[in-house]
């Protein structure tokens, strides 16, 4: 047994207002859906953190780059906290989900 | 009264509560060592030891000496942090202060033959922070009187 295979229980909130999330993304304000949401890692509770935008508005988006000479870097501010960007997830049909580390 | 193999936890759970700064080790682990932990460990715990007495194979039990039984109980320890970028530098830390802590004295107060490690894994996973972590097993050989296990 690791210490990660038993991720089992997860939950996720969506945290917006009714006109959804205001993020900053390269000096642009992107409206969206930010979401928290904990999951259980091993015997560790912590959270995992997502932005759902239409993807035009974050085109050309990149993760973050861990190479000793990162070329691309984005980063999404959200109130006032800087969150790399750790997973693209788009949805095929005009949406794209982001998956954010504050690390 | 308690069994040989309920002295032997109670030993290495007092032991993993030394691995302190202030003692000399790298970390200080020995805040938040726990036994049989359910309940999900917060990030503000960490980092973290949670330690459990999995299996104990008793197979060898009729062919050791005349009047005794052998007990090879295995360990399981799992150790989790999160520091970052320098997450994984962190778990090697941990790992050197648990061998380190282990070597005081195999023994366990003599109560055990001996402890040997099996395997050690770790891992390092990013979500909103980078958790990261380890597991240790290992094997305490120790003995007892036949059909007791008191002595």
């Amino acid at each position: 047994m690791t210490i990660f295979d038993d991720a089992l229980r997860t939950g996720f909130n969506i945290i917006n207002d009714a006109a959804g999330s205001v993020v900053t993304f390269r000096g642009v304000q992107v409206r969206g859906d930010f979401g928290r949401g904990w999951v259980t890692i091993g015997d560790v509770q912590t959270y995992r953190t997502r932005f759902e935008c239409m993807a035009a508005d974050v085109a050309g988006v990149s993760i973050r780059d861990r190479s000793a000479s990162p070329t691309a870097d984005d980063t999404l501010t959200v109130n006032g906290v800087e969150h790399a960007i750790i997973e693209i997830q788009p949805d095929g049909n005009g949406s794209v989900i982001l998956v954010l580390s504050r690390d | 009264m308690d069994s040989k193999r309920q002295l032997i936890c109670q030993k290495i759970d007092a032991r993993f509560k030394t691995i302190l700064i202030a003692n000399g080790y790298n970390t200080d682990l020995g805040n938040h060592v726990f036994e049989w932990r359910g309940n999900p460990i917060d990030e503000n715990e960490l980092p973290a030891l949670n330690w459990r007495d999995v299996s104990e194979d008793d197979s060898n039990a009729s062919t050791g000496t005349i009047g005794y039984h052998n007990h090879v109980l295995t360990m399981e320890f799992k150790v989790a942090t999160a520091k970052g970028k320098t997450t994984a530098q962190q778990i090697r830390a941990l790992l050197a202060d648990i061998i380190k802590a282990i070597g005081v004295d195999q023994t366990w107060g003599r109560l055990a033959t001996r402890t040997d490690p099996v395997s050690n894994e770790m891992q390092v996973e990013e979500v909103e922070t980078i958790i990261g972590g380890v597991t240790i097993t290992l094997n305490i050989t120790y003995q007892t009187m036949k059909w007791n296990p008191y002595e």
